[in-house]
């Protein structure tokens, strides 16, 4: 295993995440690459000091503040909220009007294509019976 | 009284679905009563991920409104804490994705300004916990924390602060566990990157 390769495996090393094959490999090599060593042990350092970060509570007055801010909020929210319950009716109008329209336009079709089709069989007739076709004007 | 007041006066503690539940039936005092559970561990994750305390306690106000407001379309779909974690970390990304918008001041200028100095890390004493303890130290690793990307600066937070596996994360952040490997590789590797000036003086 090449350095490179070796470099990419500290993340998944860390976590006990290596196959077994693998953490073999990385030992091994870092057995006797003193670079690859010290990056690991860098690598190792940094991720550390995050370990040192100390606990801390919640502030005291973090459910004071929540209340207050609660209080404030609360208008907004509840407008949010009647808006939603508003926009109810108008979706379901706007969904029925829809659907309206497209079953207005599904029989407007249905009926030219019938319409087209008894002239058809009207034009048809005419000719077999030897009807002439009388212009009106 | 209501229903879910009596249950509650029965001398048992109630659990977190029965307050979920309350809450859904319309009774938001128990909103304290449940999140309060999980307060310091939420606030510790805002505070890691944000690195300033007066910051972090607005942000953690951020956090407590959103969850009130979501709290009511909770479906149990996954675990109440992951829940809690996933709106509290989304929330805390969406200040940290604002905030980079902003200017703020660049580590390479708070050094050179001698608001950091990397001489106490020289030492050869200085190792890494004390770096960390140290107040300089400390500065250091907020600035650098500060220089990374918001998605990285997460997993590392709850990989390596939280100490959560790689399914907790993906359940927190809604993504595989190939791509919270791949963000905690980069986040390290970039970590290291920024940290080893001030670190490569102790070798």
């Amino acid at each position: 295993m090449k350095c490179r390769g070796v470099k990419r495996k500290f993340s998944l090393k860390r976590d006990g995440a290596l196959s077994p094959e693998d953490t073999l490999r990385v030992d091994h090599h870092m057995e006797s690459c003193r670079n690859c060593l010290k990056e690991w042990l860098l690598f190792e350092q940094s991720l550390h000091l995050l370990k040192g970060e100390p606990k801390v509570k919640a502030p005291a007055d973090t459910w004071s503040r929540f209340h207050q801010a609660l209080k404030a909020a609360e208008p907004a929210f509840e407008k949010e909220r009647r808006t939603e319950e508003e926009l109810i009716p108008l979706r379901l109008f706007s969904a029925a009007a829809v659907s309206f329209a497209l079953v207005m336009l599904v029989v407007t079709l249905v009926i030219d294509r019938a319409d087209l089709q008894n002239l058809a069989a009207q034009d048809l007739l005419n000719e077999e019976n030897g009807v002439e076709e009388v212009s009106l004007i | 009284m209501n229903e879910t007041e009596e249950d509650f006066k029965e001398g048992q503690e109630p659990s977190d679905q029965e307050l979920i539940e309350a809450f859904q039936k319309g009774d938001q005092t128990v909103f304290e009563v449940l999140v309060s559970r999980y307060e310091d561990r939420l606030f510790n994750t805002v505070l890691g991920l944000v690195r300033n305390q007066h910051e972090a306690e607005d942000v953690f106000q951020d956090v407590l409104l959103k969850l009130y407001k979501k709290l009511k379309d909770f479906r149990g779909e996954s675990k109440f804490f992951t829940w809690l974690y996933r709106v509290s970390v989304n929330t805390t990304w969406d200040h940290l994705r604002k905030k980079k918008r902003r200017p703020a001041i660049s580590l390479d200028a708070a050094i050179e300004d001698k608001k950091i100095s990397p001489k106490k890390l020289e030492s050869p004493d200085a190792g890494p916990s004390q770096l960390a303890e140290g107040s300089e130290g400390k500065q250091i690793l907020n600035k650098v924390l500060g220089k990374l990307k918001p998605d990285h600066r997460i997993v590392l937070q709850l990989k390596e602060v939280e100490g959560y596996s790689y399914q907790e994360i993906a359940d927190i952040l809604k993504c595989s566990i190939g791509t919270v490997e791949s963000r905690l590789f980069r986040a390290r590797a970039q970590l290291k990157k920024k940290l080893v000036p001030f670190m490569k003086e102790n070798k």
